[in-house]
């Protein structure tokens, strides 16, 4: 990379930046250039040592061995407000705006004056929001923004305080496509002004869309660094994990007996749409993907499917469970269950091994069974990283939660019978995705009825054997996977596609009422012959 | 009752008011910054026996001077049990209050043992002849108090305007209700909620000084009568807002002047029944005022967060609902 003297003075450089933390090494060797008015990508899988890398140069951590300089001279940040002296902010992944505070209270709360001039610091907010062009309420508690407008606010606070170098550790994590786009523009927009951003991320469709220099870490080491053009998604993952083997050609599978079943499901809830007679049949051996955009009623479909929500009319019936069984007789009976929000699920303040066991203490199971794996087996085989079982699960990162989880729910002995995932790869790298949706698929082959539901589409095309789409609390398309393009099913997505049928009810989930839009190719035919 | 009477028993509750407001204001700091200050009853003893103390021998600005050098110290040795040591706070501050009304006393037998004559000092009254202490009825109730209902009332408007205008107030809003994420914006957790514990300390061994220099002029045990408690119930009661703080102060002081002058009209009741009133009466509105806000916080912790999610999905959704 060449820079112009303009470019010099406000140019961040670390050399051969190290940092150990106890006997574990983190960062190794690692250097790095973030030229003012670009975009620098640093991607790499869970622990590779990305937020460490930010930490150091936000002045959070402290590297073990390694300098760095700021537009030349030697800049070592004490703490992070010493970093943010010198222009180097960070928006953490775990946001820090007070919430009860409005932004204009937060960005007072950091300033160095005693006296909390509001009307001064919302001017200042507000031209900084013009020039970034961004609209974001200045003056409402933070906690009653739009996760989206909480991102932009923490930015547009961290801008006021004279940031010249944001480091966004993974800003696109929680939010939708829309929100990301809109972010992204707002990033090249500063840009323009001469800020440099450093975003972390997972998603490496974003490296080609924003990025213009790229910083890629495997297991702390840096492995490449240079322009981020012409980097192709698939050579970026090729650095970032070394050779990934193709996934696996998918096995014929056929369905067996039905495992689960819901037949007309009407209910409601304040977070999702409400379901309006839904009707889904999972077969043993099977994996229904349910794609939508999010609040498309599927939150709420897998709710009610795992028992946690009572439907106000309809059954959800699970092979082998009673009727109308909560969620602790279809626990139970075999179900698995991997919520969207892994917090519900995860107990942070339990060690890694309660966390495994955590059923079978609710549910009164004295002892581990002779010959059952260990919780540290249990732990490696989804490289839970570190696979210590006495670690108190808080001190894991997000992605090595969520492997904890799927280590949980898809790892047991016996085997689920029946799997309900909602985003079971989110905050995950490319291999340990790879490697929960190889283990969904093996569930299916053994004889497990899988339902998955994610917003990313990808992710049910590369597991499902069947797609259904939600829209509005409704089931719009049911379709063999071989049939669901990408286009057909971002155009149900987005309620585009068949017409919704004039009767409402048990008919809306017909899939040969459902499929059999004109516009839309032909009619699929594979579940009508299903008895039901 | 006479038109007098009640003239008597407003401008007795203004008086008795002022040192539970004292009190009130630095709890309420204590408060929002995510402590809790049990010990408040025994620092205002120790505020009030070190006030006739001192004011025995300095006059009584040396004795208010001393009652607040007091609770400083008590709230010193808390914060640094509590937060420096781990101790446990609610039993650190039960503890406090224990040693203060032992402490307190001990130490009056010492300095006075019984069969001699009790100390009295000389009291901060009020003026009672400004040209306003003359009008009818609200001149006495409003013009004619002791200065030390005045300083209460400026402390009020002091400690709202801290809360609004300086940064530490937002610092203790924000180490109150999230101190992850102050700490995240780089406010220092500890530091504020020592600074909130240290103010509380300060104003609750005050307002201990003010019930014996400001109106009574000497110490007797166990003076301050469960005070330290009936602040911590007004600052819940008044959700550590000053104006709150007040309304609550006012209540329970008004209860207890009325307690304290009805007792002698023609109305006969057993003497114990108005000295339990006020004590009743604040347990009832306590657990009025925490119904309601039980509630409130029930909604401004789940509401948000499912309308939050609500409208993230709408904005990844780009569409309305339709439901």
């Amino acid at each position: 990379m060449t820079l112009s003297p303009q470019e010099m003075d406000r140019v961040v450089l670390a050399r051969s930046i190290s940092k150990n933390f106890g006997p574990v090494r983190a960062l190794s060797e690692v250097s790095l250039t973030v030229r003012p008015g670009a975009v620098h990508a640093l991607v790499g899988e869970n622990g590779a040592g990305k937020s460490t890398l930010a930490k150091v140069l936000a002045g959070i951590e402290r590297p073990s061995a390694g300098s760095m300089t700021l537009g030349g001279s030697a800049f070592a940040p004490r703490d992070r407000a010493d970093a943010k002296n010198r222009g180097i902010n960070m928006v953490p992944q775990q946001l820090s705006l007070v919430g009860e505070l409005s932004l204009v209270e937060n960005y007072l709360l950091a300033g160095r004056r005693r006296l909390a001039n509001r009307r001064s610091a919302r001017a200042l907010l507000a031209a900084t929001l013009e020039r970034a062009r961004v609209e974001v309420d200045l003056d409402a508690p933070t906690a009653s923004l739009t996760q989206a407008h909480r991102q932009l606010g923490e930015i547009v606070v961290a801008l006021a305080e004279g940031a010249h170098t944001l480091i966004l550790d993974e800003p696109t994590a929680s939010l939708g496509p829309l929100e990301v786009g809109g972010l992204f523009e707002h990033l090249r927009s500063l840009c323009a002004l001469g800020t440099a951003v450093v975003l972390i991320t997972h998603r490496l469709d974003e490296v080609r869309q924003v990025a213009d220099d790229l910083t890629v870490l495997s297991h702390g080491q840096n492995v490449h660094h240079g322009s981020a053009t012409g980097l192709e998604p698939a050579e970026i993952a090729r650095l970032m994990v070394g050779e990934l083997a193709a996934p696996p050609p998918r096995a014929a599978r056929t369905p067996g007996e039905v495992v689960l079943e819901a037949r007309g499901v009407v209910a409601g809830s304040l977070r999702d749409a409400r379901l309006d007679g839904v009707d889904l049949t999972v077969r043993s051996g099977e994996v229904v993907g349910i794609a939508g955009v999010a609040g498309s009623g599927q939150n709420l479909l897998l709710d009610v499917l795992g028992g946690f929500v009572k439907p106000e009319r309809g059954s959800v019936t699970l092979a082998g469970a009673p009727a109308g069984a909560s969620a602790a007789g279809l626990l139970r009976a075999g179900m698995a269950w991997i919520p969207e929000e892994r917090s519900e699920a995860v107990v942070p303040t339990m060690s890694l091994k309660e966390n495994l066991g955590v059923y079978a203490t609710a549910i009164g199971a004295a002892a581990v069974p002779a010959g059952a794996p260990s919780a540290e087996a249990r732990l490696r085989a989804f490289d839970v990283r570190p696979a210590h079982p006495e670690l108190v699960a808080s001190g894991l990162s997000g992605g090595n939660q969520q492997k904890l989880l799927a280590a949980r729910e898809l790892g047991g002995d016996p085997a689920p019978r029946a799997v309900l995932a909602y985003g079971p790869t989110q905050g995950l790298d490319l291999r340990a995705s790879q490697a929960i949706r190889e283990r969904l698929v093996e569930l299916a082959a053994q004889g497990a009825a899988v339902v998955v539901a994610s917003h990313d589409l990808d992710e049910v095309l590369a597991v499902a054997d069947r797609v259904v789409v939600m829209f509005g609390g409704r089931m719009i398309v049911d379709l063999p996977v071989g049939e669901a393009g990408t286009e057909r099913i971002g155009r149900a997505m987005a309620g585009l596609a068949e017409p919704a049928p004039a009767a409402a009810g048990p008919a809306t989930a017909d899939p040969a009422a459902a499929g059999s839009a004109p516009a839309d190719g032909p009619t699929p035919t594979q579940n009508q012959g299903d008895p039901e | 009752m006479s038109l007098d009477l009640w003239v008597a028993i407003l401008a007795g509750t203004l008086a008795l008011a002022a040192p539970l407001v004292l009190a009130g204001i630095g709890e309420g700091f204590v408060e929002r910054a995510g402590r809790i200050n049990l010990g408040i009853e025994g620092m205002m003893i120790m505020g009030a026996l070190s006030g006739v103390w001192a004011g025995s021998i300095g006059g009584p600005l040396l004795g208010l001077a001393a009652g607040i050098l007091v609770g400083l110290l008590l709230a010193i040795g808390m914060n640094l049990v509590v937060y420096r040591l781990h101790a446990n706070e609610i039993v650190v501050g039960l503890g406090v209050t224990m040693l203060g009304l032992g402490l307190s006393t001990f130490l009056f037998q010492l300095w006075i043992p019984s069969g001699t004559t009790n100390v009295t000092v000389q009291t901060i009254t009020g003026s009672g002849n400004g040209p306003l202490a003359g009008i009818p009825v609200i001149g006495p109730i409003l013009f004619g108090q002791s200065p030390l209902v005045y300083l209460a009332a400026v402390l009020l408007v002091a400690a709202w305007a801290v809360m609004r205008f300086t940064r530490f107030g937002l610092a203790v809003q924000a180490v109150g209700t999230d101190p992850a994420s102050a700490a995240l914006r780089g406010v220092r957790v500890q530091k504020v909620g020592a600074s909130a514990l240290l103010l509380g300390g300060a104003l609750a061994g005050l307002g201990g000084a003010v019930i014996t220099v400001g109106t009574i002029g000497s110490f007797t045990p166990d003076i301050t009568a469960g005070r330290g408690y009936i602040v911590l119930a007004v600052v819940i009661m008044g959700r550590s807002r000053p104006i709150g703080i007040a309304l609550g102060a006012l209540l329970f002081a008004f209860l207890q002047s009325f307690a304290l002058l009805s007792q002698s009209t023609s109305v006969t009741l057993p003497s114990e029944v108005y000295q339990s009133l006020p004590y009743l009466v604040t347990l009832i509105v306590l657990v009025i005022t925490s119904r309601s806000q039980m509630r409130r916080l029930f909604r401004a912790t789940r509401a948000p967060e499912a309308e939050n999610a609500q409208d993230a999905r709408d904005a990844g959704a780009g569409t309305a609902r339709t439901r």
